[in-house]
């Protein structure tokens, strides 16, 4: 089954460009029909690897790159995009071995908050993720969680 | 939860993400995982 290898090309891409591939260039690149390309999104979104907009198959999340406006702004240098959440924007940093610049509003004020990773090191240090959902139910919405 | 306990926890779940190997760890992995960071109780909990 191709789904490792269109699961490969799509983190791919978000890491060298910030944003989602192409259906045409996923097909391409993955030498997979429509129908093909499809089936693999979908069993990739059933084994939670990756999450499709709902009743589509556009992505919406490869955690933790969102494919899609967030609060979450990460540039990692290469490019920038958006993570899922707090933890996703430290994650993509995580997932790429990279220093990234955060931006994010404040939760309380909202007013602009910068988090910087630089050499493994999360500065300031001082702030706290708020974590709303409990585990085991990060899954029942995950667009919430 | 200290951000820099979510930095660790970040570096834990999605390190390998790029990687081909990658699989989608079982519920006990990933309780192992948060409790190897003091993460338990309720929330973090599948049970």
């Amino acid at each position: 089954m191709p789904d490792a290898s269109v699961r490969l090309a799509i983190y791919r891409h978000f890491a060298a460009h910030g944003v989602p591939p192409s259906r045409a260039a996923l097909r391409e690149q993955c030498d997979l029909g429509d129908a093909e390309l499809d089936a693999a999104l979908e069993r990739l979104d059933a084994g939670r690897a990756i999450v499709l907009a709902p009743g589509s198959h556009d992505l919406w999340m490869a955690m933790p790159f969102s494919a899609v406006p967030t609060d979450y702004r990460v540039d990692w240098g290469a490019a920038s995009g958006f993570a899922n959440c707090a933890w996703d924007a430290l994650g993509i940093a995580a997932a790429l071995a990279t220093d990234a610049t955060i931006t994010c509003p404040d939760p309380l004020d909202a007013s602009p908050l910068t988090v910087r990773v630089r050499g493994g090191v999360v500065m300031p240090d001082s702030h706290v993720v708020h974590f709303a959902v409990p585990a085991v139910r990060w899954w029942d919405d995950i667009g919430f969680t | 939860m200290p951000i820099t306990t979510t930095w660790a926890l970040a570096r834990a779940w999605y390190h390998d993400r790029l990687s081909p190997e990658w699989r989608r760890p079982t519920r006990d992995e990933i309780s192992v995982l948060f409790a190897s960071m003091g993460l338990t109780g309720p929330a973090w909990s599948f049970g």
